[in-house]
């Protein structure tokens, strides 16, 4: 009876081991995929500034803006441009950082998942559009360039919205608190 | 392990093993000295650089980290610092690249450790003190591997001491300011992302908390799927201290074979509250308290240990007498501790360590390797 119950026992808290386990592996999985916001946000930035200053085509013409509406709002669609990039850049950051802060237990609120699950369905719509817009195959590589990163953006996103759903299952399923 | 355990603490084996206090002296002064016997230091008396035992910070910031220098790098450290546990393991699902990496990890009770301690019967107090020191750090060093390797050495910040209570330890990169024990600042190597950076050899990413009798500790390996590992020190050196005095008794020729898995436990019924009073008390170094217990057991003065000792004698000595000196014979078992290891790892098809050949007795050619 004594050792049914040491068995028991022992195979409740392999159990939790396992459990635990489990946990670690999708915090680090959000933890990573929220280095990789970051990244991406200091690329969204970069992506912004290196199209105008490198891509042959100025603000209004990525923007397809008339010669009569440039003149009208010219200074108004640059800064509306650059707020744009910094708002997409905001965003990455406050993903990333709320990301990072959860899988360390810094932080339990899961607000930032929203924001991920938004960012996740406008990067994936965005994706075909890389190809709609290209001419021939002009500038083909820098379609399939840009495709890609949004794609890796997607499965960043993905995973850290999968993995903290997976935590916080798995937490109420066993009564697991996690604490060290 | 630091000085304490290597110098003083193995005299204090050697005595309780029934070495005499010189020839206690002899084998403690050769475990210690193979933190200290460099390519720096060789060069310095005219000595053999392949018979170097350790590399200092300055040697490995110059160290190459292509497939050389990474084999240079794990002849020297897995042969004697961090001696491979099991050379075969085995682990599902892994490529030979990783697999090379994981046979690597260090941890005691190991073949290469019974290996060790056999090849040093009859060969001189040198030998038995270097394989002391192998066999000493095989409890500490445990869990890391003695090759530069980021998926085998690495731990991340979650890394927790035993003090009242669990606490989490955050390291600062200051490698010239001592560890803060008492308020818990601890050094560690820096994060380097490359696989085969010098910072990911042996456990810099754990710090000195190997080396620390007191520490209890817990961390995630990075070879460990996210395993916790609890590292108990006091215990594990322990064990350390009770295995060497079994290995000493078997190379004084007391008892007939050495296994792995038996101590010699019978010496704590005397004196454990002694050694675990030593082990767990928190310090950086606990080489007065050692000292102080050797010469309790002795009845003789130990000698602070001097890297010059036997330097002259050495640089003095011919050609062929310098076999003959306290640090020649230091050398040649060096190289032989060195030929196995890298012998065993070669033969278990691991390429880490380099190419390794089996040179026979014959009429006339000296034996130099004997692998069974």
């Amino acid at each position: 009876m004594a050792g049914a119950t040491a068995l028991s026992l022992w195979a409740k808290r392999r159990d939790m081991e396992e459990i635990t386990v489990k946990i670690r592996r999708y915090k680090k999985n959000i933890e990573v995929s929220g280095r990789a916001m970051l990244a991406f946000a200091i690329w969204s930035v970069l992506k912004g500034v290196i199209t105008i200053a490198l891509g042959g085509k100025t603000v209004w013409e990525l923007m397809e803006v008339s010669e009569a509406d440039k003149e009208e709002l010219g200074m108004l669609l640059l800064i509306v441009y650059f707020i744009l990039i910094l708002i997409a850049f905001l965003l990455f950051v406050y993903i990333g950082r709320r990301a990072i802060s959860y899988a360390r237990d810094k932080h339990r609120k899961k607000g930032f998942l929203i924001a991920a699950a938004i960012l996740l369905i406008l990067d994936f719509i965005g994706i075909p559009g890389y190809f709609t817009t290209t001419k021939g195959l002009e500038n083909i590589d820098t379609a399939i360039a840009s495709a890609l990163v949004d794609i890796t953006t997607c499965f960043a996103l993905f995973d850290m919205i999968y993995s903290a759903i997976r935590i916080e299952k798995l937490r109420a399923d066993n009564k697991v608190t996690d604490t060290v | 392990m630091q000085e304490d355990f290597h110098y003083y603490a193995t005299y204090c084996a050697a005595f309780l093993a029934g070495f005499s206090h010189e020839e206690s002296l002899d084998i403690c002064y050769s475990a210690q000295f193979v933190d200290l016997c460099s390519r720096t230091l060789l060069s310095k008396i005219g000595g053999p650089l392949n018979a170097a035992t350790t590399q200092l910070q300055l040697e490995m910031m110059d160290a190459r980290t292509d497939i050389i220098g990474l084999q240079d790098i794990t002849r020297i450290w897995a042969s004697f610092h961090f001696l491979p546990a099991d050379l075969y393991a085995k682990k599902e699902k892994r490529t030979k690249r990783y697999m090379d990496r994981y046979r690597l990890i260090c941890g005691p009770n190991g073949d290469l450790l019974v290996k060790t301690v056999e090849i040093a019967k009859g060969n001189g107090l040198q030998h038995i003190g270097i394989a002391m020191h192998v066999l000493a750090d095989t409890w500490a060093h445990r869990y890391f591997a003695g090759t530069p390797s980021l998926v085998i050495n690495n731990t991340d910040d979650h890394f927790y001491e035993l003090r009242d209570e669990w606490r989490k330890v955050k390291f600062r990169h200051n490698p010239s300011a001592p560890d803060d024990i008492e308020n818990g600042l601890y050094s560690n190597s820096l994060f380097q992302s490359r696989e085969n950076s010098i910072m990911n050899l042996g456990h810099g990413r754990a710090g000195h908390f190997p080396d620390y009798s007191f520490a209890t500790y817990k961390y995630l390996p990075a070879w460990g799927e996210y395993q916790e590992i609890i590292k108990d020190n006091p215990s594990d050196y322990k064990k350390a201290f009770s295995q060497m005095i079994y290995a000493m008794k078997y190379l004084k020729g007391s008892i007939d074979t050495f296994e792995k898995g038996r101590y010699e436990d019978s010496v704590f019924e005397k004196y454990g509250d002694r050694i675990d009073s030593i082990l767990r008390k928190r310090q950086l170094n606990a080489c007065s308290d050692w000292k102080a217990f050797g010469e309790e057991l002795s009845g003789h003065e130990i000698e602070d240990f001097d890297i010059e000792k036997y330097q002259e004698e050495y640089q003095k000595a011919g050609k062929k007498e310098k076999d003959g000196t306290y640090i020649g014979g230091f050398i040649v078992a060096a190289k032989a501790q060195k030929a196995m290891v890298t012998g065993e790892i070669f033969k278990s098809g691991n390429r880490l360590a380099g190419l390794s050949k089996i040179i026979s007795k014959g009429k006339g050619i000296l034996k130099l390797l004997k692998i069974k």
